[in-house]
């Protein structure tokens, strides 16, 4: 133990004197009563022998008085004299132990003095049990400050990884978990402490992928190693477990991350579909340009009759294609938060002849009566009339999809009085299951329907024109029965119109 | 108080109808816990739909994003209404959520 000037300064010393009148006077007493018979004596003998000038003659016994005083108080003050010089037995044992001390000796039981030897004694011993227990408090304190700071941290650190949404294990080379954030135990469905000091390979079915993770702990495997595993149940999830080793040479181990990545692969699956359906949904229209334009340059002018109706299936095909590109980038545009109106005044009446007109040869084609029901006298809406365009499109495009050869598609169109606008679709189709109507409108979302797979479709007709509509302020609904038909309704308010318009 | 729940991809999202007040906030908090753990903390709050919150209404959103955070995740809450922010504002708790416009902006936050 090493001491400082500072902390010896903290010492108090016990103030003792080593003499006091009342308990170590006697020495001095008899040594003042020794200096004062020799005083005496040495007056008897000045008078004695002072020259004799009619002074009183000095007796012989005067002689011997004055002598024996001088030589008793001369005795009596080297007996005082040596009693104070002589050292005090305590000082001396004192004196030996800083010897002690000054070798370097710091243990109390070696450098106490006996009590016996007086006060002196007890002070020194008293001033080392001091010093001793000062020393314990100062080292008591630094370790508690260390202890404090090592808790702190780790406290800290906790927090840390509690904080992320991430899940995070720390594992032992034998595969047990040490550590888990508050994450991992939401991510793996287990509780905290059930997680902490139980075993790697129990929280991951499959024991091939476990065992891949567990080896990067234990060292013997790859640095690294990720998985991916699937979990079923009432929280069906995929989870991907990411295990990197943080094994030094003497101890090894690894931290596990997990990531819910359920969002991403469902994205991921819905891109990877729409990318299949988009390809499919421009080749057809392509396939169709490519074989007329091949027959038109075959048969030359042989055949006007053919050459017309090849170029009629082109126009369609190409306006087709021309649709399908505007919902894609309208569909980008809405991603963005771009997807605006350009109003301008529409014509109902040119509006659905057009549509009319785009739509009579598929339905022939296909077999299916489509039925335009318009007022007698059908006005002027104030709209954006290439996103209405789309999204009637949509709704008439979809009946005729999916009604069977035999069945029917009507238009019923509605002008209130107000101005504003209503369009139902009817089929007889197949019809939508209840559990899917609220689905149909979110983007990318394809019936899991059978009859639903053989036809071709991006999944973001309905979601797009839900949008442009509700961008003019409308809606659309839908009600349906399996397996009897769908009506969808669109409702475009004329009065709003005006007045985000004037706005 | 009406509560709608349905499914973005694999993000819960709630909508509750009207106010959050009283047994319905209970209501309302049971029901998002049993969704944070179903859909591992996957959750959004559309609260497009609610006209107002009381202080038992606050607690029970405070408890979900407690829930939440004890997983390391934040309570988004999307289309809050001028009165919801409002609350929100003025009992300095506003902070403790993410807030959105609207559902699909939310749920894409998950990615």
């Amino acid at each position: 133990m090493s001491t400082s000037p500072r902390d010896q300064a903290d010492v108090k010393r016990p103030v003792r004197r080593v003499l006091s009148l009342d308990g170590e006077g006697w020495p001095v007493a008899v040594g003042l009563a020794g200096l004062g018979l020799a005083g005496a004596g040495a007056f008897g003998w000045f008078v004695a022998l002072a020259p004799a000038g009619g002074a009183a003659r000095f007796a012989l016994t005067d002689e011997i008085v004055a002598s024996a005083a001088l030589l008793g108080g001369a005795w009596a003050c080297v007996i005082a004299g040596r009693h104070l010089l002589r050292p005090i037995p305590a000082v001396k044992a004192i004196r030996a132990a800083l010897g002690d001390v000054g070798r370097g000796v710091r243990e109390r039981q070696a450098l106490e003095v006996s009590e016996r030897l007086g006060p002196e004694a007890e002070a020194w011993n008293a001033l080392i049990a001091e010093f001793e227990a000062l020393a314990h408090d100062r080292f008591a304190k630094r370790v508690d400050r260390a202890l404090a700071e090592a808790r702190g941290g780790s406290d800290r650190l906790r927090r840390g990884i509690d904080a992320m949404h991430i899940g995070v294990l720390l594992v032992d080379a034998d595969g047990t978990v040490r550590v888990a954030n508050g994450a991992a135990a939401v991510l793996l469905g287990m509780k905290r402490e059930q997680l902490e000091s139980s075993a790697l390979t129990n929280m991951v079915e499959g024991r091939k992928e476990a065992m891949e993770l567990a080896s990067v702990a234990a060292g013997t495997g790859k640095p690294r190693a990720s998985i991916e595993v699937e979990r079923a149940g009432s929280s069906p999830a995929i989870l991907r477990l990411t295990a990197r080793s943080i094994g030094r040479e003497d101890r090894l181990g690894a931290i596990v991350t997990i990531e819910d990545m359920t969002q991403q692969r469902l994205a991921d699956r819905m891109r990877d579909s729409f990318v299949a359906q988009a390809t499919h949904e421009l080749r057809t229209p392509l396939t169709n340009i490519r074989l007329y334009v091949e027959q038109v340059i075959d048969e030359g002018d042989e055949d006007p009759t053919a050459r017309a109706k090849a170029m009629n299936v082109i126009n369609t095909e190409a306006r087709r294609l021309e649709r399908i590109v505007g919902d894609m980038l309208s569909v980008s545009e809405m991603e963005a938060g771009s997807l605006s109106l350009r109003r301008g005044d529409v014509r109902l009446d040119q509006l659905f002849g057009d549509l009319r007109e785009d739509y009579q040869a598929q339905s022939e084609d296909k077999g299916v009566a489509l039925k335009f029901e318009l007022p007698p006298k059908v006005g002027v809406i104030n709209a954006d009339r290439d996103k209405l365009t789309l999204a009637l499109h949509n709704l008439v495009g979809n009946a005729l999809k999916y009604t069977e050869r035999g069945g029917s598609v009507t238009v019923q169109v509605i002008c209130d009085e107000g101005g504003g606008l209503i369009v139902e679709v009817d089929d007889t189709g197949m019809g939508i299951d209840e559990e899917e109507l609220d689905k149909i409108f979110e983007k990318f979302y394809r019936s899991t329907d059978d009859r639903v797979k053989h036809v071709s479709g991006t999944g973001l007709g309905l979601s797009l024109a839900r949008e442009v509509v509700r961008l003019h302020g409308g809606d659309i609904t839908v009600r349906s029965e399996l397996n009897k038909g769908s009506t969808f309704t669109l409702t475009l308010p004329a009065s709003v119109d005006r007045a985000s318009l004037a706005a | 108080m009406r509560i709608e729940e349905h499914q973005q991809g694999a993000v819960t999202v709630l909508r509750p109808r009207g106010q959050i007040v009283s047994a319905g906030a209970d209501e309302l908090r049971d029901r998002m816990l049993v969704a944070i753990e179903r859909s591992l903390g996957r959750l959004v709050l559309d609260a497009s739909d609610v006209q107002y919150v009381d202080s038992a209404g606050l607690e029970a959103l405070l408890d979900v994003s407690d829930e939440l955070g004890s997983g390391g995740r934040v309570f988004k809450v999307c289309g809050a209404t001028e009165t919801l922010r409002e609350v929100m504002d003025l009992t300095g708790i506003s902070d403790r959520f993410e807030h959105f416009v609207d559902v699909s902006t939310a749920a894409r936050s998950f990615l």
